[in-house]
């Protein structure tokens, strides 16, 4: 079966592939048309609409968290520009493999739990899959 | 999330389970060794070692230093419907509670003997003791009574280990029908991970039978999440990202749909057993300030918190492919991504990733699962279970007791 994109709710600014699909493929989703803009791997989420920086990301139709770039249509969204409203997300050098700089945008804005601490985005070995729960 | 029809009454079946003298069944019957400090683990494992694929199981508590959520969750441990007899060794200077866990194993009317290593006279002569008495024990559990279980007998848990952005579209949203087919039969549905409900509490609180149990669910979340702000990470390994997962909340939302749909009952400790049938959460984070590290070292953990709390058996969704089982109560994995189930095959009892393949649907692998687990519950060993999968994870953690609002029916 060909790799689709799936709508997980009709509220979301993003849909998700449900399996790899390349760099220049058009989909048509409901009325929309969109042409990927990179290679997709299974699981990974593209825009369906245009979201601009510090918009809500959307999927199950709950917020994701929010956009750190403007988003076009068909773009590839995933840490180099989109981050968590709750605390940062590392990776085994406490930057994202995928994107060098990632973890600048790490744990800044407004934490959805107002007054409470700040998550910061932590750098550095100590970093190294620690959190090790799925 | 709404809350999704059951079109077709779930199927009543009967099997035989194990009668303890406490009233409890259980749908095992093992015999259990348990180690009271790492000082005595070796000693335990040898004497475990022979009988490992006979019905006998190891399990036990690493620390010298006292801990009253340890000593509480090996004696549920202890007392767990699927188990038959308990031998606890002892290296005898170890500050555990080793007469006060014999006590409330002796009180459930399950055989239970202590050896100390240092009584009886060292590693060999504790080996050749332990032997002869879980020899003897596996004997005995022969005889052990049988008695009539449906599914409303069940209580089961569900966690999420090396989840991916598939996890939350095919193995995720299949246990949680699975869930909402056990609820609707009468049986306990426990879910868990407080750490990984970001995003979630609005939900969370509308699905709380009474408003006091909503608070107290989304307080949960919010005590969670002032641990990890503290700690600086999140509940998010770097396979999580690799495979897709961009935000917390992302992989939360994924692994909240394992709750199903139904309304929540509960909210437990680990170690509280559900007053009830219905569906639970259970808080694994501990209460007041960060003491002992990570609330969840690693998915064994919880796992165990979940038996501690009665789950016969456990579902575990995995995307990016774990291949763990644990100690007392079998473990259902539940393969979320095709790519990983043409891998690892022969470690998965389910391949939920053929909802992305388009060969199956959310509600009818649901209720496959649901009626692998009745197979299950009846005897049938799962993949964990036949390659010999034991794990078990205890380590320390403070808990303060549940509040008034967390348990309504009780």
């Amino acid at each position: 079966m060909k790799a689709r994109l799936i709508r997980l709710h009709p509220d979301d600014n993003v849909v998700v592939a449900s399996g790899t699909i390349p760099k220049g493929t058009t989909v048509k989703l409901d009325r929309v048309r969109l042409t990927t803009a990179s290679n997709l791997r299974m699981g990974h989420k593209v825009a369906v609409r245009p979201i601009a920086e510090g918009e809500k990301v959307l999927k199950y139709g709950y917020s994701i968290g929010v956009a750190t770039a403007n988003i076009e249509p068909g773009q590839w969204v995933h840490v180099h520009n989109m981050r968590s409203a709750y605390i940062s997300t590392q990776d085994r050098r406490g930057a994202d493999p995928m994107v060098a700089g990632a973890t600048e945008n790490a744990g800044q804005g407004q934490s959805p739990m107002a007054g409470r601490n700040e998550a910061d985005g932590v750098t550095g070995p100590d970093s190294t899959g620690i959190s090790a729960d799925g | 999330m709404d809350q999704s029809p059951i079109t077709e009454a779930p199927r009543e079946r009967e099997w035989l389970g194990f009668q303890r003298e406490d009233g409890r069944k259980g749908i095992r019957n093992l015999v259990l060794v348990v180690y009271l400090v790492e000082c005595a683990h070796h000693v335990a494992r040898e004497i475990w070692l022979p009988y490992r694929k006979m019905g006998v199981h190891l399990a036990g508590f690493p620390g010298c230093y006292p801990n009253a959520y340890a000593r509480r969750v090996l004696g549920r441990i202890g007392t767990h419907p699927n188990v038959g007899a308990v031998l606890l060794v002892s290296l005898g200077c170890e500050s555990f509670d080793a007469e006060g866990l014999a006590r409330e194993i002796a009180v459930s009317g399950r055989p239970v003997e202590t050896l100390v290593i240092q009584q009886t006279g060292g590693t060999e002569k504790t080996v050749r003791l332990g032997r002869s008495w879980v020899k003897r024990r596996l004997t005995d559990l022969q005889k052990v009574p049988r008695c009539s279980m449906t599914a409303a007998d069940l209580t089961i848990g569900t966690i999420c280990g090396g989840s991916d952005a598939t996890s939350g579209l095919t193995a995720n949203p299949a246990c949680g029908y699975a869930f909402d087919l056990l609820v609707d039969s009468g049986g306990t549905a426990i879910f868990e991970e407080t750490g990984e409900l970001f995003g979630c509490e609005g939900d969370l609180s509308r699905r709380a039978i009474t408003p006091e149990l909503g608070r107290a669910l989304a307080d949960s979340v919010s005590k969670a999440f002032d641990y990890y702000a503290t700690l600086g990470h999140a509940s998010f390994a770097p396979g999580n990202a690799e495979g897709g997962l961009t935000t917390i909340e992302e992989k939360s939302l994924g692994a909240y749909l394992k709750s199903g749909t139904r309304p929540i009952s509960g909210l437990l400790k680990p170690g509280d057993v559900p007053p009830g049938p219905g569906l639970y959460l259970l808080d694994v984070v501990p209460d007041g300030d960060v003491r002992f590290g990570f609330p969840n070292i690693a998915d064994n953990a919880e796992i165990v918190e979940m038996i501690a709390c009665g789950a016969h058996a456990v579902f575990f969704t995995t995307g990016r492919g774990s291949v763990v089982g644990s100690a007392v109560s079998p473990v259902i994995k539940v393969c979320a991504n095709p790519e990983t189930f043409r891998r690892m095959k022969s470690d998965m009892d389910i391949n939920a990733g053929e909802i992305l393949l388009g060969k199956s649907d959310v509600p009818a692998m649901g209720r496959r699962i649901f009626d692998y687990l009745l197979e299950v519950a009846a005897g049938k060993s799962t993949v964990s279970e036949r390659l010999g999968h034991q794990e078990f994870i205890l380590t320390y953690k403070t808990f303060e007791p549940l509040g008034p609002a967390c348990l309504p029916l009780r």
